[in-house]
């Protein structure tokens, strides 16, 4: 995922054996961003992903991890109407989103773009556990899966530790209280200003995740690495928004939900998230806020 | 409709949670075996915590590690692509954990982090700077503990906070950096950096990364610098958004604000 991971968890100074416990339980936690990304990774050609990718036009057996992960895709792919698509895997390479993050190689040659190709091409079995692209197609799971496996090591966290924050590229799962004994205190990024941030939240037992186009551009448009599953062929598509961040119980929802509002723009995006139930923070590209009604609740002012 | 994608979601994790642990078991049985056989933790970097009056929670252990690396092997210390455990039925749902502390323990916590305190006289919430501790090469093995924490209901999502008065004790008691710049080192499982930071007028003007001996290219941390800034002025645990952090800088930084005392 070419992101440093930093996993934080309070513990009493005089309880060694506590910050033992915690420090193997951080190990395993990291390990999940490991199962991940060798599962879901676009660039890695002997990940699983880019197996199933390669055997278009035939059912393919998958793992829980690659099957759910995909199957959670599509479901916001339906939900916002293919604003969100995880098929946008070619779209992306096309625009120079292409580059193997450890080898710096470029991972996809083909990068044929049929216009038309959308998640309707994936047909899910969930009884047999299959997968079946009905066309040649590059899935992206960059949305979901960094999200997926910070809930994953919250989850392997939760065993031992009570107070602890998962840092993964600026997505975050914060359970229990900071070091001080208070909720998790999470700065939003000013989406113009790397060292501003326009909103503080307080976090315990929750994610919050931000899609912002300062993230990645694109070395040939310029653009960012947000694609709207609907205008995937068109450049500066989604110039409207700037940032979106969603607070939710999990990363993977709160990542995915984010991007999808983020294609969806101010108004279509907050009553999606509204819809959802989750709370979120819209920024336009001209800096206007929008948020959803729960959101201040949040905040701290 | 409402919520739908929530818990599928959450049903989503659970099953790839559980289904991992069948997947893994072995891994983690094995990278026990190994953990066992290396050396306990190595270099921590920051100081050691003061004792601290206040009860529960105190220092901060943390491991900085790069997603991304299983196959990398420059990245000998990472931990190998499958080691996950733990199968759980809980319900999806959070943990019960949420702000029971908050008023039992306020401000008088010191620890790595709080040696970077905020110089600002006002209000609010001591940045988390430090905490840099090296840990245990890989994974151990962990039997299955059947749901240990108790799911109590929805995400617990805190309110607003009403501990405003004592977050305000615990940077109005900082003093500002002296001026001047100052250099400190931070130590984490992926190596050593250096960072200078240049504090003027009491408040901390700039970080940079001035050696970086990590097994990772320093290009990866190089959003880190600004956050220190940002965080001073923010005064917040983490920032969302932000692209990158890692321990051994923050811990770097907490050097040379030490010497900035």
């Amino acid at each position: 995922m070419g992101t440093i991971v930093n996993v934080d968890v309070v513990v009493s100074p005089d309880d060694a054996a506590a910050e033992a416990r915690a420090d193997r339980t951080c190990e395993r936690a990291l390990a999940q961003f490991d199962d991940v990304e060798s599962a879901c990774s676009r660039f890695d050609e002997r990940s699983e992903l880019r197996r199933l990718c390669e055997s278009a036009g035939a059912p393919v057996r998958v793992s829980p991890l690659l099957f759910e992960t995909i199957a959670f895709a599509i479901a916001v792919a339906e939900a916002s109407g293919g604003a969100f698509d995880p098929t946008v895997g070619r779209a992306m390479a096309a625009r120079g989103f292409n580059r193997e993050h450890r080898t710096g190689a470029i991972s996809v040659s083909d990068t044929d773009v049929a216009s038309d190709i959308s998640f309707r091409d994936v047909t899910l079995d969930a009884g047999a556990h299959t997968i079946t692209l009905r066309r040649p197609l590059l899935l992206d799971l960059g949305a979901v899966a960094k999200g997926l496996a910070i809930d994953l090591a919250a989850r392997e966290l939760r065993h031992d530790c009570e107070d602890f924050a998962i840092d993964a590229g600026g997505d975050l799962y914060a359970a229990g209280c900071n070091v001080s004994g208070r909720p998790w205190a999470i700065g939003i990024r000013h989406p113009r200003q790397a060292d501003a941030v326009i909103d503080v939240v307080r976090l315990s037992g929750a994610a919050v995740c931000t899609s912002g186009d300062y993230e990645r551009r694109s070395p040939i448009d310029d653009g960012s690495h947000l694609v709207d599953g609907r205008r995937r062929g068109e450049r500066h598509a989604l110039d409207a928004m700037a940032s979106v961040t969603v607070i939710a119980a999990s990363a993977m929802v709160a990542d995915a939900l984010a991007t999808a509002a983020f294609a969806l723009g101010a108004d279509e995006g907050r009553a999606f998230l509204e819809a959802q139930g989750v709370d979120g923070l819209l920024v336009s590209s001209s800096l206007d806020r929008t948020e959803t009604s729960g959101f201040s609740a949040h905040t701290i002012r | 409709m409402a919520n739908s994608l929530v818990a599928i979601g959450s049903a989503s994790v659970l099953a790839i949670y559980a289904a991992g642990y069948w997947r893994t078991r072995a891994a983690a049985e094995r990278i026990e075996r190994a953990s066992a056989r290396h050396a306990a933790p190595i270099g921590v970097s920051a100081p050691a915590p003061t004792p601290v009056v206040a009860p529960a929670t105190a220092s901060v252990v943390s491991a900085a590690s790069t997603a991304a690396t299983d196959r990398d092997p420059s990245h000998a210390a990472a931990p190998p692509p499958a080691a996950t455990i733990t199968a759980t039925k809980a319900a999806a749902s959070v943990p019960a954990s949420a702000p029971t502390k908050d008023a039992s323990a306020p401000s008088p916590l010191k620890d790595v982090t709080a040696s970077a305190k905020t110089p600002r006289e006002t209000e609010d919430i001591v940045p988390s700077l430090a905490s840099s501790s090296a840990t245990t090469e890989v994974a151990a093995a962990q039997p299955a503990v059947p749901n240990a924490t108790s799911s109590a209901g929805p995400a617990a999502l805190p309110s607003v906070p009403t501990l405003t008065t004592s977050n305000a004790s615990a940077a109005a008691s900082s003093s500002a950096y002296k001026d001047g710049t100052y250099t400190g080192w931070g130590t984490c499982r992926h190596g050593d950096i250096q960072a200078t930071v240049v504090v003027a007028s009491g408040r901390i003007t700039s970080a940079t990364i001035s050696q970086c001996l990590t097994r990772y290219p320093c290009s990866w941390i190089e959003a880190l610098p600004p956050q220190v800034v940002q965080r001073q002025s923010a005064e917040v645990d983490y920032v969302s958004g932000a692209t990158q952090s890692a321990d051994a800088f923050y811990g770097a930084v907490t050097d040379a604000l030490s010497k900035a005392k």
